[in-house]
């Protein structure tokens, strides 16, 4: 069977640390083998289903051959052997920072429903109005004067979003810190979905089970916006 | 999901494959969205590698006796 498989750059994956052979010119990749039980995030070849692609977001996207024995677990599929079959260009530093650069707006989506509900439609329209991430924190930052409560929550996870989309921390808009070290691409694409997720739930959820409802709702947009770009190359 | 202060305190348990598959998991899903604990894991990674490559004969007198005084007085039963 084929599946999809992040790695990092290099072909590195980010568990095992081992760079993966690679296709060359119209050869696939050689078989890599492991021996011993197969075990989910310790042994085996693993790759993942299309539902759980937003779980393990990196880098580089390839779809790779499994064979041999396969068990299937959380959403991870673990076979005896693998090996590369072709890299999926249509993922890239460009794709991943559209990606998470699209988790960021439906955080500020998020906020502009919430600002709806607390009747500061004025609020609402200012942030809705602006599609670049940048500005958006602005904005974001100068309409948090004078909110309180969950609105003012929800304002802030998109401050923070632009903050973590720009390689900050939360914290770093507050005190004008600058981001020692931006991570990759993917990374960042991995941590947005991760972010939009916990803003919705936060947002829009009240007790555990809406958050889990929310959250899991935006995890869906996610694999769809995946679905869209990428499912002809998987 | 597990948090960063989690992942700190699971680290050698991940590392020396003592965990259950399902916390595994949790463990990986963590890294993964999280950049800061990517560079944790991969610092921890990278000190038990060049560490591992320190002998005994190759250190100074000055940083073995550092060494034997830090760990004098360790509790390896705690």
């Amino acid at each position: 069977m084929k599946a999809p498989k992040f790695l990092g750059v290099g072909s590195v994956g980010l568990f095992s640390g081992y760079a993966w052979p690679t296709p060359k010119s119209s050869r696939l990749g050689p078989w890599v083998t492991v021996g011993g039980a197969l075990k989910p995030g310790s042994n085996g070849i693993h790759a993942c289903s299309r539902s759980s692609l937003v779980d393990w977001i990196d880098d580089e996207l390839w779809v790779v051959e499994l064979g041999g024995a396969i068990i299937e677990a959380d959403g991870l599929i673990i076979a005896r052997r693998g090996r590369l079959v072709q890299r999926v260009s249509a993922w890239n530093s460009a794709t991943a920072l559209a990606f998470a650069t699209d988790c960021v707006l439906r955080v500020r989506d998020h906020a502009v429903h919430s600002l709806h509900t607390v009747g500061r439609s004025q609020e609402a329209a200012a942030i809705q109005r602006v599609q670049e991430p940048i500005p958006l924190q602005s904005i974001a930052i100068d309409v948090l004067e004078g909110l309180s409560g969950k609105a003012r929550s929800a304002v802030e996870y998109v401050a923070d979003a632009v903050e973590l989309l720009e390689g900050g921390r939360p914290d770093c808009y507050r005190h004008h810190l600058v981001p020692a070290a931006i991570p990759t691409p993917g990374a960042l694409a991995a941590n947005l979905g991760f972010v939009a997720a916990h803003a919705a739930g936060s947002i829009l959820g009240g007790d555990a089970r809406t958050y889990e409802e929310a959250s899991h709702a935006e995890r869906l947009l996610q694999t769809h916006w995946l679905a869209r770009h990428l499912a002809r190359h998987l | 999901l597990l948090t960063c202060q989690e992942i700190v305190n699971l680290v050698t348990e991940y590392l020396e494959d003592s965990m259950n598959p399902q916390l595994r998991v949790s463990f990986e899903k963590h890294v993964t969205i999280c950049p800061a604990c990517r560079a944790f894991l991969s610092q921890m990674r990278e000190t038990i590698r060049i560490s591992g490559q320190i002998r005994s004969e190759s250190l100074s007198p000055q940083t073995r006796d550092a060494l034997l005084e830090t760990f004098r007085d360790w509790n390896f039963e705690a």
